[in-house]
């Protein structure tokens, strides 16, 4: 393969479609704040920040077969950080105490916050991947066991109220990355920017780590296991760290979200937001990023969108929606279960099999006709 | 802690742990028998609630042939999925678990669209209450224990001493001998599938008057059936049963000098830890694969 | 041709992702961009404003009746003129029970309805994920929902009733009349537990017994256990459960307390009896407390044409289950017509809540008035016990209106 490759100049035909669609989606996010208003800005903001949750699972997931029913948990983590910090950095009066107990110390100061903010769901990741990544347990087992922690983890979120204000949700300093201070917040636009910059950097993170050594092994423990153990690989090794790095992206996420939303409240950790992300990056397409980046944005856009439309006609439009989303679930599943950027790139690797095929015929029957 | 007390938390938590065992048995024999995790199981229990409703208290129909009628009508609508949607994804988690979703969502949203927003109540079919000395005990909290025995007796006789049950077993073992034996695996499939189905209406059914009936009582479930599951050891109804048991007991106990959130959080981190050194889950038998 | 299949099909999808962010651009730019001040964008002849309520989700059951009722109170108004001469233009936005959602409906609201006013929402996380937006656009929000007090918002109208309002007047009524001893069970939520800590203390200044106070987690529906906890800590005397549980754990705690037979030794009270669930539970909830500033069954004149016109709207069934936070968007409604209509022709956010200052309203409950300094409403403390029918009964009310004090201290 790779002397084949060698052999012939890589042309920009030779690239797979879904480079194409992320240049696409670049452009489009860059270009998009021409041509949309301020609300529109905010919408988008909160959609890039979900398609850096996207990816983060999509790494997991889609490269490496581990299907987390309890993404929002590490979501949820990097958002009440911040949260936290920001309640306390502006003594919030629900806020009982003086001082921010030693775990929560780091808060105090911005930077420590937004370390925290990666650190906590890496550890949350570091424990569940510790006990569940041993090398018997089936990959059925993480998906039911992080489903039960994100329903645990959203009572415990209400339960601790005197950090998290209970189920009344925090309010926090927004637009801004790293400060509490409300003068220190930014016009939509910028922010908007801000979080952009952050999603291509999220994409080269999860690209560079795709591609590189580490990603073919983690697409082995994906297709076989078994047979990678048997090559000296020590697989639980490998799927920890990708979801303890899965982890920290998913909390850069959450604080995005959380400061492009201006609050955060004990959803962002429950299992609806959980179920909801893996609908986005199956309706994209696993395992190529670029699906994680297209259902993400599809289906975001499309719910505000409609919703904004039929709001004007009638109020039950809210209760079909979900329905409509239920049976769109359905049919992907069933007509494109390889997700929308997965089937494109199937249609593309198929025609040129096919070329490569014609073209070794053509030359066959030429050599046979010389003769 | 008097000793009545005791009593009376030692009965009351073991009609839990029963009611608990009722509502997770459908999932158990679907992840257990043909490995598919079956998200929308706790809105069957939903629907299972919404037959009791309209059959028991709008109808006024026997609460016996109510029950019959919710286990008949979930058994139906598992076979429909299964052919219809289940049967293309077998082997294919992370499918099944898609499409499960969306028939969650669609049955709790055609619950809200057609069941209307209101609160709807089951009256008790008996209403009497029995003492033991200081110790009491409603008289359908006794039935909900017998149902829930018979749901499961009724299971393992049928897995175990029948042909069908049989078939069930060896498609489990090995699903291409069973079929170079003649068997129709496919059939064995949908029976598997529309028995656990129909558990979760008839468990659905059966707590109904519980509580009162909304399109969000499956939510409430979601947590607790999946965790006894999975600490069960997933594929085992005698797992299953011990570890109902040992969760409600569990967080009757600990919510005793906590509360109950932690209590919960604390019986989570234990199955976390347990699954780590007992990868089958706490009851398994050994030697299985 | 079919080379090109590969590539038509990633271009019709970029394509199609686009068409579906875009499609709106020409349809829905109403409002703009305009932010800031409101009262750019108010047009000649109408005013607009927008409700937010859950129609989905877990606290729509409740919820319904506030949209209904706020619907209500504005086509009344319209049809007797409107405000000032101008028709009310609304818009439903659906948070479905979720602060992220909320905080992003009422983002479009503003900026692209160009709604001048907000009526909603109903749970405390909604409001806090409202708040920073609101204060950002510079809009008045009414919040037509009783709750635990805090410290007021300058841009937020609260038309439900606090704690002074309720329970400091609750709890004397059941010590004198029910019993001595408290049994304290809630939701594990900010509401709840700051309820029943705010019962705790008012129990033992009176010389009561706490018996128990417990929290438990909103998806809890069994309720054994702690059943066996009340009737072993009571015993053979009375005892007031003060119960303020959520949704379907109160439908179960109610179901089962009273087929656990504890329903004639002890009394529950609670806050989150509403006629919602009283007309649903039947006998389980018979005999039981709950305290608010509005009942159903209130004999007032207005009361009676409210509950007509709602009964008409929407259905008799319906109207008999009309509660408290239905009521409060009622009025919320109202007083934020008379505000706007004090504002004439300078219809500013400024002006606007400052012409609630002192407001005063014949609301279905009595008169109501809103207080200056803390944009609360005074308004009377009301006890219900539940009747057979399912009707919630007055069976203490306070002589006159009480000023509400959200904050604590």
């Amino acid at each position: 393969m790779h002397g084949f490759m060698k052999n012939r100049k890589i042309g920009w035909r030779q690239l797979p479609a879904n480079r194409y669609i992320d240049f696409c989606v670049l452009l489009f996010l860059v270009i998009f704040p021409l041509f949309r208003n301020t609300y529109w800005i905010y919408v988008m903001t909160g959609i890039m920040a979900y398609m850096i949750f996207a990816l983060s699972l999509d790494l997991l997931w889609g490269y490496t077969g581990l299907m987390s029913m309890g993404h929002s948990v590490l979501f949820g983590a990097g958002g009440y950080m911040i949260g936290i910090a920001s309640a306390y950095a502006n003594q919030a009066d629900w806020i009982k105490f003086d001082e921010l107990p030693w775990f929560l110390a780091p808060l105090q100061s911005e930077a420590g916050a937004f370390l925290m903010a990666i650190l906590v769901p890496a550890l949350i990741s570091l424990f569940i991947g510790f006990f569940m990544f041993s090398g018997k347990i089936k990959g059925v087992f993480f998906s039911l066991i992080t489903l039960a922690l994100s329903g645990v983890a959203e009572l415990f979120v209400i339960n601790q109220s005197d950090y998290t204000h209970g189920n009344s949700g925090i309010t926090v300093v927004s637009r801004t990355v790293l400060s509490n201070n409300r003068d220190d917040t930014m016009p939509d636009i910028s922010f908007y920017f801000v979080v952009l910059a952050f999603l291509a950097g999220a994409y080269l993170i999860c690209s560079l780590i795709a591609r590189s050594r580490v990603g073919k092994v983690l697409q082995a423990v994906r297709e076989n296991e078994d047979r990678l153990t048997f090559f000296g690989f020590k697989p639980a090794a490998f799927k920890l760290m990708i979801y303890t790095i899965s982890g920290m992206i998913a909390g850069v996420a959450g604080v995005l979200y959380v400061r492009s939303q201006g609050s955060i409240s004990s959803s962002s950790v429950g299992i609806s937001l959980a179920t909801l992300v893996l609908v986005w990056v199956a309706v994209g397409g696993r395992g190529n990023l670029t699906g994680a980046l297209v259902g993400t944005l599809v289906l975001q856009a499309a719910q505000t969108q409609l919703n904004s439309v039929f709001s004007g006609i009638s109020s039950e439009f809210a209760q079909y929606w979900q329905l409509v989303l239920g049976i769109i679930i359905l049919l992907i599943v069933f007509l494109i279960p390889k997700g929308i950027v997965g089937t494109i790139l199937e249609v593309q690797q198929k025609n040129r099999d096919r070329r490569r095929k014609e073209r070794i015929l053509k030359l066959e029957e030429e050599s046979h006709g010389r003769k | 802690m008097s000793a009545s007390l005791l009593g009376q938390l030692l009965v009351s938590g073991v009609s839990s742990s029963f009611i608990l065992l009722l509502t997770s048995l459908g999932l158990v024999i679907i992840m257990g028998y043909m490995k598919v995790v079956n998200l929308a199981h706790t809105e069957m229990l939903m629907v299972g609630a919404y037959i009791s409703y309209y059959f028991y208290a709008v109808l006024q129909l026997p609460f016996v042939v109510t029950l019959l009628l919710a286990y008949a009508i979930s058994f139906l609508f598992g076979a429909l999925v299964e052919r219809t949607i289940i049967c293309h994804f077998y082997g294919k988690m992370a499918e099944t678990l898609l499409a499960t979703y969306a028939i969650s969502i669609i049955l709790k949203q055609l619950a809200l669209i057609l069941g209307g927003l209101s609160y709807k109540q089951v009256p008790y079919p008996t209403d009497a209450v029995f003492y033991i000395g200081p110790v009491y005990i409603e008289s359908y909290r006794l039935i909900l224990c017998v149902i829930s025995v018979i749901a499961l007796v009724g299971t393992l006789i049928f897995i175990h001493r029948t042909t069908m049950g049989r078939k069930i077993r060896a498609t489990t073992q090995n699903r291409d001998m069973t079929e170079c034996l003649g068997i129709d695996t496919r059939r064995v499939d949908t029976i598997t599938f529309s028995h656990g189905m129909g558990l979760a209406g008839l468990a659905g059914a059966a707590i109904a008057p519980l509580a009162t009936v909304t399109y969000t009582l499956g939510e409430s479930w979601l947590t607790n059936t999946f965790m006894n599951v999975v600490m069960g050891g997933v594929s085992s109804l005698a797992g299953t049963v011990a570890s109902s048991f040992i969760i409600q007991e569990a967080i009757s106990v600990i919510s005793g000098f906590a509360n109950s959130v932690m209590a919960q959080i604390i019986v989570l981190l234990v199955v976390i830890v347990i699954i780590r050194i007992k990868p089958e889950g706490l009851f398994t038998a050994k030697g299985r694969r | 041709m079919k080379k090109l299949f590969g590539k038509l099909a990633a271009g019709a999808t970029v394509l199609s992702l686009a068409a579906a962010a875009f499609a709106g651009c020409s349809s829905t730019d109403g409002g703009g961009s305009s932010s800031g001040s409101s009262g750019a964008s108010a047009s000649g002849d109408t005013v607009k404003i927008g409700l937010v309520f859950s129609l989905t989700g877990s606290t729509a059951i409740t919820e319904e009746c506030m949209v209904n009722a706020a619907e209500l109170a504005i086509d009344e108004i319209n049809a007797a003129g409107g405000i000032g001469g101008k028709q009310i233009e609304y818009v439903v936005q659906d948070y479905s029970s979720d602060a992220d959602t909320a905080a992003s409906v009422v983002r479009e609201m503003i900026m692209q309805d160009g709604v001048q006013a907000i009526i909603g929402p109903y749970t405390s996380a909604a409001r806090v994920a409202i708040e920073p937006v609101i204060e950002e656009y510079e809009i008045p929000l009414i919040y037509p929902t009783f709750y635990e007090g805090e410290t007021p918002n300058d841009y937020v109208i609260y038309t439900g009733a606090v704690p002074n309002q309720q329970g400091d007047y609750f709890v004397p009524y059941l010590f004198e009349n029910i019993s001595h001893n408290f049994y304290l069970i809630g939701t594990d939520t900010t509401y709840a537990s700051a309820i029943n800590e705010q019962a705790q203390a008012l129990v033992e200044e009176l010389g009561g017994t706490v018996i128990g106070n417990e929290l438990v987690s909103s998806d809890t529906t069994e309720f054994s256990d702690i059943l066996a906890r009340i009737r072993d800590a009571c015993g053979d005397e009375g005892c007031v459960i003060y119960a303020n549980l959520n949704g379907d754990s109160g439908t179960a705690f109610y179901t089962q307390f009273s087929q656990a037979g504890l329903s004639d030794q002890y009394t529950i009270a609670s806050f989150i009896m509403d006629e919602s669930f009283s007309t649903a539970l039947g006998s389980a909830a018979v005999g039981t407390y709950a305290s608010v500033n509005y009942f159903n069954s209130l004999d007032t004149e207005e009361n009676q044409a409210f509950l007509e016109a709602y009964g008409e709207a929407y259905g008799e069934d319906k109207a008999a289950a009309v509660t408290a936070v239905g009521e409060a968007s009622y009025d919320s409604v109202y007083l934020l017509a008379l505000a706007m209509e004090a504002c004439g022709d300078d219809l500013t956010t400024e002006n606007i809540l400052a012409n609630f200052d002192n407001l005063e309203f014949d609301a279905p409950q009595g008169t109501i008035t809103v207080d200056p300094n803390t944009h609360h409403i005074y308004c009377k403390a009301r006890i219900g016990q539940v009747q057979e029918d399912g009707s919630i009964a007055v069976v203490w009310e306070s002589d006159d209106v009480i000023k509400p004090e959200p904050v604590q201290e």
